[in-house]
């Protein structure tokens, strides 16, 4: 699987160890240089048909590993008429893919495949009115199979390449176009093999951790001791005796070197001064806290009929309290990105799953007009639930905005235990009544 | 500068550090070998596992200085996606990874255990194993790819 990102910009670290040319050149694969149709109202948002034959999904929903590469891959070349192998994927590109959503709460298949297959459904349809017209049938006498229009009585037929290829459909999807028949399915219901996975078991699959630029430098972002911590001094001389820059704005505070294991060491050694904190409830304390917050919600789930007051007899009553505490995400691989912000545009390789909706707020932070923030994605470690990838992206920014260099910011351990956005602490009171079997309140 | 000659992935390297106690991820990932991975530094998770003379070692925890003259083993060395070592066609075919990212670790952990015992039982697989964590929750499919690479199960 390959990640999108322009070659003319991008290439891995050479060595003689590393297997080379991971990464096609996206643009050579999408179909020249044309620029791209984002609007997601537009087949051509989604789909564009090669020159030889084969056809790339932009897709602005991303994959963590739960598949999307393939069931969206199977869900267009179903209802295009096209085999799966010759379907090319590129996802979450602000740049090439359209804005979709944020790729969260299982959305990927019911709203994102769902689009993409009724972008596939109008194209096919335009395809087939394409042919009907050079081959002088009816278009319900055509049918789309295997990348080519054919008549549905036999005979020759015409391919999607030499039906559009290289050229835009213009067209809007089509909300009534009529989709397949799903008891005429080939392609999608087949558990079909997940193209990531080879690359996972070889060490080939680029993760946002596994990126690098040309000139990019490392870093690492000294936090505070508690959320709240200003920083104080700084005895810089202490991290540049290790041969790393101290980069301070206000109280961020980073350590960049172009060695990765230095932005490790140097803050270590680094002499920083924060003021003390302590703004946040003791964690064995939170129950009671929480009780005691200023922010009670009272949410009434149902109301069938009217209880019973006072209760009748043999009415018994049930309480429950369910408390869980803050929960980090915690993903395997703690959070990392990649920013390589200039003086009028920023290009930020990033895990976030929402890379549309990202851009924007990086435009706003960085202070740049939305069209020249391009934000990638690229896979991080498996998030179940927020993790750090879109603070350590932001992380990367402010560095790279300060140095004028890429930077790649690798959190740590601490830091994403510590500084990844947390499942916050939830305590529920739940009572009713029963009598007979019989709810009454 | 110090010059350290390592055998990785059987190329005789020289890699030069200031640091004889650089851990071995870094001048892994910095020679472009990433598929060993950075979990938690602290050789707890198991992300970074690569094999030592064919026994397998947490690349965060070995320093530069520990593999002079040693013979390394990354995720890389052992096969490719055209001709995958045989645990990563068994991975590839029982599809274990979700994310991925502690696979590195859980491959190269499961082949110096079947270096040490061809045919492990389930319960040696997964004491082999688990010193290697996932977040996706795979393990189940780990173990049954690894006993699937021994010539069990299957």
């Amino acid at each position: 699987m390959c990640p999108a990102a322009p070659s003319s910009r991008v290439a891995r670290s050479p060595s003689p160890l590393h297997r080379a040319a991971r990464c096609v050149d996206l643009f050579a694969q999408d179909g020249g240089s044309s620029p791209r149709i984002l609007d997601p109202k537009e087949v051509d948002g989604f789909f564009a048909v090669n020159g030889d034959g084969t056809v790339t999904v932009f897709c602005g929903k991303v994959d963590l590993g739960q598949g999307l590469r393939i069931a969206i891959r199977q869900m267009a070349a179903e209802e295009l008429g096209i085999g799966v192998e010759k379907i090319k994927y590129v996802e979450g590109d602000t740049a090439l893919t359209p804005d979709q959503g944020r790729t969260s709460g299982s959305s990927g298949i019911q709203r994102g495949g769902v689009q993409i297959r009724q972008a596939a459904t109008t194209a096919r349809k335009a395809l087939i009115e394409l042919a009907a017209q050079r081959l002088g049938s009816k278009p319900e006498d055509l049918v789309a199979v295997d990348g080519q229009v054919q008549p549905k009585a036999g005979g020759a037929g015409i391919s999607f390449a030499t039906l559009i290829g290289e050229r835009r459909f213009d067209l809007k999807i089509d909300p009534k176009a009529p989709l397949k028949d799903p008891s005429t399915y080939t392609i999608v219901g087949k558990p079909l093999p997940r193209p990531d996975v080879p690359a996972k078991c070889t060490g080939a699959n680029i993760y946002v951790h596994d990126f690098t630029v040309p000139g990019m430098l490392h870093a690492r972002v000294i936090r505070p001791p508690a959320i709240g911590g200003k920083l104080i001094s700084v005895d810089e001389s202490t991290a540049e005796n290790l041969g790393a820059k101290v980069v301070r704005i206000k109280d961020f505070l980073a350590a960049v070197a172009p060695d990765e294991w230095m932005t490790v060491r140097a803050p270590r050694a680094l002499r920083a001064q924060w003021s003390e904190w302590s703004g946040l409830p003791e964690q064995d304390r939170l129950e009671a806290t929480l009780r005691n917050a200023a922010e009670i919600t009272d949410e009434l789930l149902v109301n069938k009929g009217a209880p019973e007051l006072p209760l009748p007899k043999g009415a018994k009553t049930i309480a429950a309290s369910y408390f869980w505490p803050m929960q980090s995400h915690a993903s395997l691989g703690p959070s990392c990105a990649v920013a390589d912000v200039r003086a009028d545009s920023a290009t930020i390789w990033t895990a976030s799953q929402g890379t549309h909706g990202n851009r924007r707020s990086f435009a706003r932070f960085l202070g740049l007009p939305p069209e020249k923030v391009r934000l990638i994605y690229l896979e991080g470690a498996g998030c179940y639930g927020m993790n750090g990838h879109e603070d350590a992206a932001a992380d990367a920014a402010i560095v790279s905005r300060a140095v004028g260099r890429p930077v790649r910011v690798q959190w740590s351990r601490q830091d994403e235990h510590g500084w990844d956005p947390k499942g916050p602490p939830q305590l529920l009171d739940i009572s009713g009544a029963v009598a007979d079997d019989r709810i009454l309140a | 500068m110090d010059s350290y000659t390592v055998r990785i992935n059987g190329f005789t390297r020289s890699v030069e550090s200031s640091d004889p106690d650089k851990p071995l991820l870094y001048v892994l990932r910095g020679l472009g070998l990433t598929a060993a991975k950075f979990g938690c530094g602290l050789g707890q998770c198991g992300a970074c596992t690569v094999l030592i003379e064919g026994r397998a070692a947490r690349s965060c925890q070995t320093t530069i200085a520990d593999v002079r003259d040693r013979a390394v083993t990354t995720l890389e060395g052992l096969g490719s996606s055209s001709s995958p070592h045989p645990v990563q066609a068994a991975f590839i075919k029982e599809q274990v990874p979700q994310c991925g990212y502690c696979t590195s670790g859980m491959i190269m952990s499961a082949v110096a255990l079947l270096a040490q015992t061809a045919k492990p039982t389930e319960d040696e697989v997964r004491s082999a194993l688990d010193g290697n964590l996932c977040r996706c929750s795979t393990h189940v499919r780990v173990v049954r790819a690894v006993m699937a690479a021994s010539g069990a199960g299957g």
